[in-house]
Order: C-alpha cells, then sequence, then structure tokens
C-alpha cells in the first residue's frame, strides 16, 4: 500500500484543498465499502460562520426563509444558549435537497470538517435520496426554487397588503402548523409553474376583493382553475386531519393571497414531516456512516492517531446517552439509540450469537451493507425500532418501561418491563409505540362545516388514551382558527365544559 | 500516487456573504414586543401591592409578561399530568419489574408531559425577552409628554450626560466590564468543559462507593480496589488540571460598558402629588390612586430626570412625606381635602418661582369631602391663585361613584365633582378623571399625558 497523500493531525486547520482531497477519500470509502454509489444527490459544501450557522438555525434550517418574528425568536434563543454555554451548536446542518447542502462552521478543525462530510454529506444525504418515507413526501430537487417563491410571495403580500395583515396569517397558520401534514401519498405533480400561479393568482385576488368589498359570497369559496390536482387528495370533510388544508380549501370568504400564505406554510411543514418521522433511523444512519468512515480514514493512514482519538472524543460527545436519572436527562438520543441499533445490526451480520438467530433468522448470513441500508431506507423510527431494535441493545441500554396511568386524578408510575427476556418484546413495542405521531401531537379533525347555513366550522379532538387537551392553548389556537375562518369555530375537547 | 475517483462536489465560502440574513426576523421580533407593550392592557401593569422596601417603579410593570404573551406560538398539546403514558427508559440501575415508579424528585419527570410537548413552556422566553426597563418604559411613555413644559430662561442649555447604555464587545480598558466579562468566561469554559466535568462527576461517584466497599472487602479484593482508586485520582487530577488549564479570559469574553451621551432638558420642573388615605378611601380606591402615580412617577423619572417630587398625603390634615410613606401609608380618620391643597400652594410658594419652574399638580381620592371644605379647595386653587402658579392641574377621583342622591341632596362626592368641575370650566388647566377600575388607569393616564401634535408639524 502507498503512503497516504496526506496526513490529518488534530491540530491540522482545513484548507478548500484538504477538503477536496479528503471528500474523495471520503468518497471512495462510502462508494467502494459501504454500497452507496449512485445513492446520494451530488454534494454542496458550504463554508461558514458561527452566526450564519445560528441563522440557519433560526430557519429551521432552509437557506431561503420568508421572514416572521418567530424565527427571529429561535435565532435570540439559540444565540442566548450558545453564549452561556447551555449548549454547544450541534456542529452540522444539512438541507434535504438536490443538490444536498451541507454547512461547515469554519471554526472547526480539519478532523471535524472531515467528520461533518461523512456524515451529512454522505449519511444524511443518502437518508434523503433513498428513504421511503422521504422520497413520498419531499422534492429534493425543487425544494429551494420554492422557498424562493414563497419568500417573494409573501414579501410581496407584505408591500400589497401590509406586513400586519401578512403576519396575522403566518401566525395563525404557524399554529396550525403540526396539523398541516397529509398522510396519505398525493396523486399528481404540480401542473403550473409557481410563477405563473402567482402571477395569476395576484390578478385574480385584485377582482377578488373588489367583489368581496360588495357582497358577500353565497357560495363557499372554490376556485376551479387554481385549484391544484396534488392537492386533491382523497379527503373526507368529515374527518379531514390537515386542518390547514381544509381551511385553504374551504374558509368562505378567504382572499386569494391569504389562502396562498396557507398553503406555503402547508407545503413547508409537509416538507419537514419526514424529517421527525425519521430521526432516529437518520441520525443513526449518519452516525453509523461517518463513525465507519473516519475510522476506515483512520486505518488507511489519512488520520493521525491524536486526530482519530480527537475524533472518538466528539464521536462519544454526540452518542451520550446520560441515564434517566441524570440531572442532564432530556429522553433518548436519537444519534446513541439509532447508531446503537445499526451497529448492531452489523454485528449480527458478521458474528451472529444464539440469541441473534432466534431473533433475527432473515438477517443471519447476509452482508451488512444490505440489512443496514434495508433498515434506514424502507422505515419510519416507529417501524425502524420495532423490526430491528436487539434484546444486546436494549441490555447494553438498560431499558426499562414504567407505564403511567391515571387514577383519582393523580399520576401513578409502574415499571411494567424491564431488559430481561419476559421484557424484550414488549420493550421494543412501547418504544416503537412512543414514536407514533399521535403520542406527541393530539389528533384534531374535521367534524363538519355548516357552509350552506351560519357557517361554523366544527372541530373535535380524537381522545387518546385518556389524555386531556391542554385548555388554555387550546383556546388561544382557536383564536388563530377563527381568524382564518371568518366565522364561529367549535372545538368539541371531549369534556364537559 | 494513486489516481484518486474525479470527485464533484460544490464547494461555497458563504462566510462574506449571506450574513444577517435572519436581521429582519430580528426586527421584526422587536416590533412586536414594542407594539405589545404598547399594547399593553392594564391588568399586565401591576402598580398594586406595594410593600416593604420597594419602590413603586420597581412594582410598577412587568414587561417580561407583556412580551411572553405577545411572544408566544400556541398549538394543540396534551395537558400535562392526565390520561395514560408508556415510557421506555435508559440506564435501569434497581428497577424491578411491578415495582412502583415515584413520578417526581428521583423520576425522569417525563411522566407528565409527552415527549412532544417541549417548547413553549413558561419561562422558557425569559431570557430572549432581554429588554431592559429603560427600553421598556421608552416605549410605554413614548406618547406622553409633560403639557405646555417650558424652558425657563437659565437654563436653555441642554445638559448632555453620560448614561449607561448596554455592553459592547471593543472599548478602551477603562470601561471594561469585570462582572460581564467573566460571565462570558464562565459560559465559554463551562461549554468547553462540559465532557470533563461529566465524567469528573462519574468518577467521583465511583471512587466513593469505592471508599464504602474497601471498608468490608478482604485483603485480595482491597488491593484491586486500591488500585482502581489510584488510577481514578490520577484521571481526576488530569481532568481537574484540563479544566483549570483553561484560559480565565479570552479575547471574546471580554466586554465592554457603553455610554450614551443623553441630552437632558433640564428645565426646572416639580410634579406634586397628594392623595386621600383616610378611612373612606379602601384598599380598592387607594390602589387605584396608587396605580396612577406610580405610572406618573415612572414616567416622570424616565422622561424628566432633573424632575422634582413632592408628595402629600391627607386624612383630615395633610403632611409632605417621602416617596416611601406615600406609596405604601394607611390611615385612618376623616376627610378634608383643603389641607392637602394648602400645603401643595405653600410648599411651592416657599421653594419655588412660579415663573422659573415648571409645576404640576395631581391629587388622587373620593371626593368624599366634609361639604363646607368644597369651597375652601375652590378658594385655593382660585382667590388663592394656586392654580395661576400651575402649568396643569388633574383631580382624579377613584372608586365607584356613590349613589347620586341622598335623601334629595347631592352626595359628598357628588357636590365635590362639581366645585372641580366649576373650577375647570374656567381654566383649561384643570382636568378632571374618574376611575372606577384598574382597567381604567392606562387610558386616563394616556389621555392626560398623551403629547400633542405640535402646530406646524405635518404628522
Amino acid at each position: 500500500m502507498s503512503e497516504p497523500s496526506f496526513v490529518i493531525t488534530s491540530r491540522t486547520d482545513w484548507t478548500e484543498e484538504l477538503i477536496a482531497k479528503v471528500y474523495a477519500e471520503i468518497e471512495k470509502i462510502a462508494y467502494e465499502e459501504m454500497d452507496l454509489e449512485g445513492k446520494v444527490y451530488p454534494n454542496q459544501i458550504e463554508i461558514i460562520s458561527t452566526e450564519q450557522m445560528m441563522d440557519a438555525y433560526a430557519s429551521i434550517g432552509l437557506p431561503v426563509h420568508y421572514n416572521h418574528w418567530s424565527f427571529g425568536k429561535d435565532f435570540l434563543r439559540t444565540a442566548k444558549s450558545y453564549e452561556r454555554g447551555h449548549s454547544g451548536l450541534a456542529y452540522e446542518i444539512v438541507i434535504n435537497s438536490s443538490p444536498c447542502i451541507s454547512y461547515l462552521m469554519e471554526d472547526n478543525s480539519m478532523m471535524m470538517q472531515a467528520l461533518v462530510i461523512a456524515h451529512a454529506a454522505f449519511g444524511h444525504n443518502a437518508v434523503f435520496k433513498n428513504n421511503e418515507t422521504f422520497k413520498q413526501w419531499t422534492n429534493a430537487g425543487s425544494i429551494i426554487d420554492y422557498m424562493i417563491f414563497a419568500r417573494d410571495f409573501i414579501r410581496q403580500c407584505e408591500s400589497r397588503y401590509g406586513p400586519e395583515a401578512v403576519e396575522e396569517i403566518l401566525d395563525a397558520a404557524h399554529a396550525l402548523a403540526p396539523h398541516g401534514v397529509d398522510k396519505f401519498k398525493r396523486k399528481h405533480k404540480p401542473k403550473l409553474s409557481e410563477e405563473m400561479r402567482l402571477k395569476k393568482l395576484m390578478a385574480r385576488d385584485e377582482q377578488e376583493q373588489k367583489e368581496m368589498d360588495i357582497i358577500l359570497k353565497k357560495t363557499s369559496f372554490r376556485d376551479k382553475e387554481l385549484d391544484h390536482h396534488e392537492d386533491d387528495l382523497d379527503f373526507d370533510a368529515e374527518q379531514e386531519e390537515n386542518l390547514l388544508y381544509f381551511i385553504m380549501k374551504n374558509a368562505p370568504g378567504l382572499a386569494q393571497w391569504k389562502r396562498e400564505i396557507i398553503r406555503i406554510v402547508w407545503k413547508i411543514n409537509q416538507y419537514f414531516y419526514p424529517q421527525g418521522q425519521t430521526q432516529n433511523l437518520n441520525e443513526g444512519f449518519a452516525s453509523f456512516t461517518h463513525y465507519y468512515i473516519m475510522t476506515r480514514l483512520e486505518e488507511k493512514g489519512f488520520l493521525s492517531p491524536d486526530a482519530y482519538m480527537a475524533f472518538l472524543e466528539s464521536h462519544a460527545g454526540v452518542l451520550y446517552q446520560p441515564e434517566y436519572n441524570k440531572r442532564w436527562y432530556n429522553g433518548l438520543n436519537p444519534y446513541a439509540l439509532g447508531f446503537a441499533i445499526l451497529s448492531d445490526l452489523k454485528r449480527i451480520c458478521e458474528n451472529p450469537t444464539q440469541e441473534d438467530r432466534d431473533w433475527f433468522p432473515n438477517i443471519i448470513g447476509r452482508r451488512w451493507q444490505e440489512v443496514i441500508q434495508e433498515a434506514a431506507f424502507e422505515h419510519r423510527d416507529d417501524s425502524f425500532i420495532m423490526q430491528y431494535l436487539s434484546p444486546k441493545v436494549i441490555r447494553d441500554l438498560k431499558l426499562f418501561s414504567v407505564g403511567i396511568v391515571e387514577h383519582d386524578g393523580e399520576q401513578k408510575g409502574v415499571v411494567t418491563d424491564i431488559h430481561d427476556e419476559v421484557g424484550y418484546k414488549q420493550l421494543r413495542i412501547n418504544l416503537a409505540r412512543s414514536y407514533e405521531r399521535q403520542n406527541r401531537v393530539p389528533q384534531i379533525i374535521v367534524n363538519g362545516a355548516d357552509l350552506e347555513g351560519d357557517r361554523t366550522l366544527y372541530l373535535e379532538y380524537v381522545p387518546y388514551k385518556g389524555r386531556a387537551l391542554d385548555r388554555k392553548s387550546a383556546e388561544q389556537v382557536a383564536d388563530y382558527i377563527d381568524t382564518l375562518w371568518g366565522y364561529p369555530v367549535e372545538l368539541d375537547d371531549g369534556e364537559p365544559e | 500516487m494513486k489516481d484518486l475517483p474525479i470527485s464533484t462536489f460544490i464547494f461555497v465560502d458563504r462566510r462574506k456573504t449571506g450574513r444577517g440574513k435572519s436581521l429582519p426576523n430580528r426586527e421584526k421580533l422587536l416590533k412586536r414586543i414594542k407594539d405589545s407593550i404598547k399594547a399593553a392592557k392594564p391588568e399586565d401593569i401591576d402598580a398594586g401591592g406595594v410593600k416593604g422596601n420597594q419602590t413603586a417603579t420597581k412594582q410598577m410593570a412587568n414587561p417580561v409578561k407583556v412580551a411572553r404573551d405577545a411572544l408566544a406560538e400556541p398549538t394543540f398539546r396534551y395537558a400535562s399530568g392526565t390520561g395514560e403514558h408508556e415510557v421506555v427508559l435508559p440506564g435501569n440501575d434497581r428497577w424491578l419489574k411491578g415495582d412502583e415508579f415515584p413520578l417526581d424528585g428521583d423520576g425522569d419527570g417525563s411522566g407528565g408531559s409527552s415527549a412532544g410537548s417541549g417548547p413553549g413552556e413558561d419561562g422558557e422566553d425569559d431570557f430572549v425577552i432581554n429588554i431592559s426597563k429603560q427600553e421598556f418604559y421608552d416605549v410605554f411613555f413614548e406618547d406622553c409628554e409633560l403639557p405646555d413644559l417650558e424652558q425657563t430662561a437659565e437654563k436653555e442649555l441642554p445638559e448632555a450626560v453620560s448614561k449607561p447604555a448596554g455592553f459592547q464587545k471593543e472599548g478602551t480598558p477603562g470601561q471594561l466590564s469585570v462582572i460581564r466579562s467573566y460571565r462570558n468566561s464562565i459560559g465559554r469554559r463551562r461549554a468547553l468543559t462540559f465532557d470533563d466535568r461529566v465524567e469528573l462527576e462519574e468518577l467521583e461517584a465511583e471512587y466513593k462507593a469505592l471508599l464504602v466497599d474497601l471498608a468490608t472487602s478482604n485483603p485480595e479484593q482491597t488491593e484491586v480496589i486500591q488500585v482502581r482508586m489510584a488510577a481514578i485520582e490520577e484521571r481526576i487530577g488530569e481532568i481537574k488540571k484540563r479544566i483549570n488549564s483553561m484560559p480565565l479570559f479570552e479575547k471574546v469574553d471580554q466586554r465592554y460598558r457603553k455610554t450614551e451621551k443623553v441630552m437632558v432638558k433640564s428645565a426646572d420642573a416639580v410634579l406634586m402629588m397628594a392623595m386621600d388615605v383616610s378611612g373612606s378611601m379602601d384598599e380598592e380606591r387607594k390602589r387605584l390612586g396608587r396605580k396612577f402615580f406610580a405610572m406618573q412617577y415612572a414616567f416622570i423619572k424616565r422622561k424628566y430626570p432633573n424632575t422634582d417630587l413632592v408628595f402629600i398625603w391627607h386624612t383630615d390634615h395633610a403632611e409632605e412625606c417621602d416617596e416611601e410613606t406615600f406609596f405604601t401609608t394607611r390611615m385612618n380618620g376623616g376627610t378634608i381635602i383643603s389641607p392637602a391643597i394648602a400645603l401643595a400652594h405653600s410648599i411651592v410658594k416657599e421653594r419655588y418661582d412660579a415663573s422659573q419652574t415648571n409645576i404640576y399638580f395631581s391629587y388622587a381620592g373620593d371626593g368624599d369631602n366634609y361639604h363646607t371644605d368644597n369651597k375652601e379647595v375652590m378658594a385655593e386653587f382660585e382667590d388663592r391663585g394656586f392654580l395661576s402658579k400651575l402649568r396643569h392641574a388633574v383631580y382624579i377621583q377613584v372608586g365607584h361613584e356613590m349613589g347620586s342622591s341622598w335623601g334629595g341632596m347631592q352626595s359628598g362626592q357628588a357636590q365635590f365633582w362639581t366645585s372641580m368641575q366649576s373650577v375647570a370650566n374656567t381654566s383649561k388647566k384643570m382636568h378632571l378623571v374618574k376611575l372606577k377600575d384598574e382597567s381604567e388607569v392606562f387610558a386616563a393616564f394616556k389621555k392626560v399625558y398623551a403629547k400633542k401634535a405640535k402646530k406646524g408639524s405635518n404628522v
């Protein structure tokens, strides 16, 4: 074997030239040893400052975004927390776009840049491109263009209708964002370009507004021409869960530009929906990828031992999982859990025990590359955990399950399962279920709208595990829905007044 | 050299361009905070419960609360502490199936809230809203001014005063704020030594446990334990050394005091506040009066720092007092208003030259005056010339109105109001305000001190 053409130590600073060399070596390992050739979007690597990283956080990671005060609030929160040393900035942001954009912070050492490239530009990138949930819900090729359209459209609305009017709609739509998600596949791709749509829309709105001043329209608003086929889901108005969509389509007498803003919030939210559904497998795969690649770089002599030690330190920091009774325990760390599951899959492929043979007969004897990609590309967190969480990982993490029940208005906890023979199966089920969306976001459905009569919109909370809806926040959100709907809104939270 | 595959990735150095991308967002945030403060509802402004050594301004308003409400981002969420949950936790150290698991204290605390209910908890936004009291009052009183304030001959030259205006990253050594810099240094060092401190804590815990084991160990175990303890000691030493070798100050920590030259109008002005604290003034009425005065006090302190303040309380007699007493005192006794007016007038005569000083007077009470005294009050204002020495006078009637008639007679309150009205009818300087409810205080205040559009200005 020839001498490595470069060596990175823990003190090596990055240069553009060195990044290109490391990138080439990382790519070689990813393609030749991890079977990732043809499975990543083209990469765009951007060097940014700390402040720009905070900017990126504040606009939920997108390089282009419309302006809203809540992003300013996010920025300040991130900045303050960083200044006070409460949190280091996570060292990477990567965008599900094609080309796939990964940010490198200027202050990072060369070793860190290599780590981020492996983690983001190959790990996350491959999940974005291949995972079923992402394939179904996001269009990496057009997101940046769409965001440019969204930003420009909202700017135009601000100058035309005033920033306050725009903010009012955005505030309201943001409050409903968690309820602006389709769970069923859409049928068609958009037909008109955004630009064309925009032109038609603005022209139409002018006319619309004039008419609105004169008469209150008698029928609910339906715009055949501007309605996209892509929006026409098989939806049952009686049980619609996508409140943003329902309001956008059916709110009586809502100006067209306001509908478009609601649509934008819905679209962006929909774009992020897969990220929430795949955190463990996504971070797990990215961490698995960086760990494999960095280890190989060291073995090939591109990383000095001290650089590799520095890498391991960072790696351990990111994957740190505090125990439940530690002060800084803040839930299961998706990096740690995802990495543990995938690493164990590799072990099961390579050195199976009898236990593994009993639990994973379909995996034994297969190539780890194939199994790991199947786990990371064909699942969401709940099914990923359900299918691949092994007894060994349960033992290593010493997982246990606590059932909390309400009794006479008080909650009681009982340990339901621990990491033993009897417990593995149920623990796996419990953990998988905890990633179900309804466990995190209460389900609110449209229970009809009296479009012919007084136009009252009826909403209903679908009870889940005996949990009550938080009344104060529900009332605040209901006020926002009023703003959009324009007529009475009734929310049945399943409890007596 | 081996051949590398020609890798195709796009490299962009973004540092020079695309800076300050979230600036418009922060501007929008600031505007929202300011708007919310301006629109602050009276219930957000807390002047009640002025207690102990706290001054009125400290109690007056809660900018954090005002802004927090405006910055809330509500979404539908589950009420904490309701329903069933199944939580999977890592790091089982002692639990067996069937054990009762405490949901507070030693537990994980995740019991009540489901995993998704992260942000938006109360208190979280407090650190976001970092506007100071000063800024708060700037906004709050932006549209208010002392009416008809005139520059007096001798003091036309405005004075420039240096005032603290936050901190900046650069400055002269003399401006270095040690406390602020040290705080930043703590933050930086905490962030950079986090992993070390975690390890340290774990090692120390292990060391303690080993000490216990040592007491009950046999010789063979003792040796093993001692070896481990020595290793821990060494490691602890290393970590501590590393933590301690972290430089105490770096350039990024340094903060310098920033000062601003502020032009102060040094027009001579005095604001006199008088209030009825007699038995008929129940808690509710006193609170209304104090709330108005608290706002007035904060306003004057903020906008006209050179203004003299005079405080007077009265029952059937009147006394001058300090602000502390004024905002906290409770008395019993009947009500005679004229002594308060007379005392105010005599203070003016003793201390101020009305031709050189802008004098403002406000009085708050329930108006339930001893009936023959109304004439005295009017005489003090009009015949004895108190009103002529004033720029502006306000009578604030507090509390719900008493029955409009009693045995065919006007109530004492109504009679006093009529007397004040007759004063107001002959002089534009006298302003009358009725406060029945706390919700009216802010609007009433704004009405009295609203900036008048200047002639010739095209606002």
